[in-house]
């Protein structure tokens, strides 16, 4: 399952554990003709550690998200491993940073192989052809996600869990440093949600920062290093997942009868219903 | 239809193909039409040093229509594939925005009014106001697009359908205020058709529609990226406005320029991207530039038609790429589907 720590390869500038990789300071964001904020919220993302964000369907998981990934401009200041988000240019910082949205629709019908290999976008010149190592590092994101022999396959012939893969592999083929994800885990049936998170502990493995937003707090308290719980648009907690993950917070912010229960050899939190 | 990512040689070698088609059916078009030309009457006054009567209707009729049908053709394929992928629509034309619909108000008020008509440079003023038409439109929905921004693909969109209406009812009330002697001029003018003799009218739009296409070309690939939305696009180094504004730009430019050369002929522009889509698979490197190339050969034959169907009477050529492209788009999906 692991395929190895092959996204350090392009890293001139390695990411350590106690480096913050993502700093937000009074950052909001407001919707236009909407009563609803994200924030002023302030939050420090530990370099090359997976972190959860988790809280209730609009909690502000995604608008928190899409602040880091710069799709929306926050008020506040935004860095990114130690600059302004917005002193990037698009390039560079794609070429840093990998955002793969809740929803992808894909208005032509491209095969599996095409569309991993898009994601070579910044990487490569004006017509996009690929280089020997573009090919090679298309292919690895493909046995990655267990993609191979569907490389052939049109993405109208895809279930939407393996839609969902290839556009995780897509996203993986950037070879970013700082990999930023909406409920990447969705559409996935168990076997291919927790290889999904092998692979993103292969990632921050080599030193790449993962930052996720999900619905499943067992899988994410097991997985993850850090939790953030959103609610309202605001951060209540952010810990260790058995910090965050309690009894008496679960059932406060999302507002249902819940029980924490650990499983014996593993330190993780399971959230069960009361 | 290849199923891997496009490489340098494949590209080239669809690219071949394409212009090989363009190449066979210019090189056959001049020879058709209500005067019969042989190549050894043409050979012969050629090396006599021209003047006879066919050189005249080779050199100064038949080869500079094949060369307008070759740019005009090109211009409106190619500005057919930007749309239909800018706008994220399939049944998205060069016509959709309503650019077209401007130009074709302006062109019909210079033909109606007396005083309008006057040409600039090597303009005459049918294109000078289908030109300035278009611009003005072009401007004014992109400064609405730029206000609305989020969402902006279905509002540009939505002010395309209002602006054609609009240009529609304004164009019926030109025409009924209109003195019926010019009626004619404006309904020719509004079937589109390759009348030309001599040189200037390829040569004058020439720069305005390369201007269009480099814009549309330098942006194939991110193209290809916002395909998957602006989203995606963005988040891989793609600058959506500069490559929304630059494409919306480029395409007008090559909307404009054909329209304003060869009036509003259909079809061209919704059906050649779909087509070479379904010969050559979806990647905007290849649906772009071969769009082009198809769209310049369809053209030409549909004008060969157009001058001989009915010889020595010419068809509109907007009439034979309507009806000769609906059927054969529809036997084309057919074929897919199967």
């Amino acid at each position: 399952m692991y395929a190895g720590p092959h996204c350090l390869h392009n890293n001139h500038m390695h990411t350590a554990a106690d480096d913050i990789v993502i700093q937000l300071r009074d950052a909001a964001y407001v919707y236009p003709r909407s009563a609803w904020q994200l924030g002023p919220l302030a939050l420090d993302v530990r370099g090359t550690c997976m972190t959860g964000l988790i809280g209730p369907n609009g909690s502000g998981k995604s608008t928190l998200l899409a602040l880091c990934a710069r799709h929306l401009r926050a008020h506040g200041s935004v860095q990114v491993f130690g600059r302004p988000a917005a002193a990037y240019a698009p390039r560079e910082w794609a070429r840093c940073v990998a955002y793969l949205p809740q929803s992808v629709t894909a208005q032509f019908d491209f095969t599996v192989e095409e569309t991993v290999a898009f994601g070579r976008y910044p990487h490569t010149a004006v017509m996009g052809f690929l280089g020997p190592r573009d090919r090679a590092v298309v292919e690895r994101c493909m046995e990655q996600t267990e993609l191979t022999a569907l490389r052939a396959r049109r993405l109208s012939e895809l279930s939407g869990g393996e839609r969902q893969r290839v556009h995780l592999a897509a996203v993986l083929a950037q070879e970013p440093r700082l990999l930023l994800l909406d409920e990447p885990a969705t559409a996935l049936d168990i076997h291919h949600q927790i290889a999904l998170y092998h692979i993103l502990r292969a990632c921050t493995a080599a030193g790449i920062t993962v930052l996720l937003a999900t619905h499943d707090l067992s899988l994410a308290a097991h997985f993850c290093d850090e939790l953030v719980l959103l609610a309202h648009g605001s951060i209540v907690q952010q810990g260790a997942p058995a910090d965050v993950i309690t009894e008496a917070l679960i059932q406060r912010v999302y507002g249902a009868h819940v029980r924490v229960a650990a499983l014996p050899g593993s330190p993780a939190p399971v959230v069960v219903p009361a | 239809m290849s199923v891997q990512p496009l490489t340098r040689a494949r590209w080239l070698r669809i690219m071949a193909w394409y212009t090989a088609a363009l190449i066979i059916v210019a090189a056959i078009a001049p020879w058709f039409g209500a005067t019969p030309l042989s190549w050894r009457e043409v050979w012969a006054a050629w090396r006599e040093g021209g003047g006879s009567s066919a050189w005249l209707i080779f050199a100064q009729q038949r080869v500079p229509r094949v060369l307008l049908g070759i740019v005009v053709g090109m211009a409106l394929g190619m500005a057919g594939a930007a749309f239909q992928v800018l706008l994220r629509n399939p049944l998205a034309t060069p016509y959709t925005l309503g650019v077209a619909s401007a130009g074709a108000l302006a062109a019909a008020l210079s033909l109606v009014v007396p005083g309008l008509a006057a040409g600039l440079g090597p303009l005459r003023a049918t294109q000078l106001f289908a030109l300035v038409g278009s611009a003005v439109a072009a401007l004014g929905i992109f400064a609405l697009a730029r206000r609305l921004r989020s969402g902006s693909t279905n509002m540009l969109l939505l002010s395309g359908v209002a602006l054609n209406l609009f240009c529609g009812s304004a164009l019926l009330l030109v025409r009924f205020i209109a003195d019926p002697q010019h009626l004619v001029a404006v309904d020719r003018w509004l079937m589109g058709g390759l009348i030309t003799v001599g040189y200037g009218d390829v040569l004058g739009m020439l720069p305005l529609l390369a201007a269009g296409a480099l814009l549309v070309v330098l942006r194939m690939h991110a193209l290809n990226q916002l395909s998957f939305g602006e989203e995606v696009a963005g988040a891989r180094g793609v600058s959506v406005r500069a490559v929304v504004a630059g494409t919306f730009f480029g395409g007008v430019l090559l909307t404009a320029g054909a329209v304003a050369v060869a009036g509003p002929i259909g079809f061209i522009g919704l059906i050649m991207p779909h087509a070479v889509r379904l010969l050559s698979g979806p990647d905007q490197r290849i649906v772009i530039p071969a769009s082009a190339l198809l769209g310049g050969a369809v053209l030409v034959l549909c004008d060969m038609g157009a001058r001989t169907v009915i010889a020595p009477t010419e068809i509109p050529v907007g009439i034979i790429t309507a009806c000769l492209g609906a059927p054969l788009f529809l036997l084309l999906l057919v074929q897919r589907c199967r």
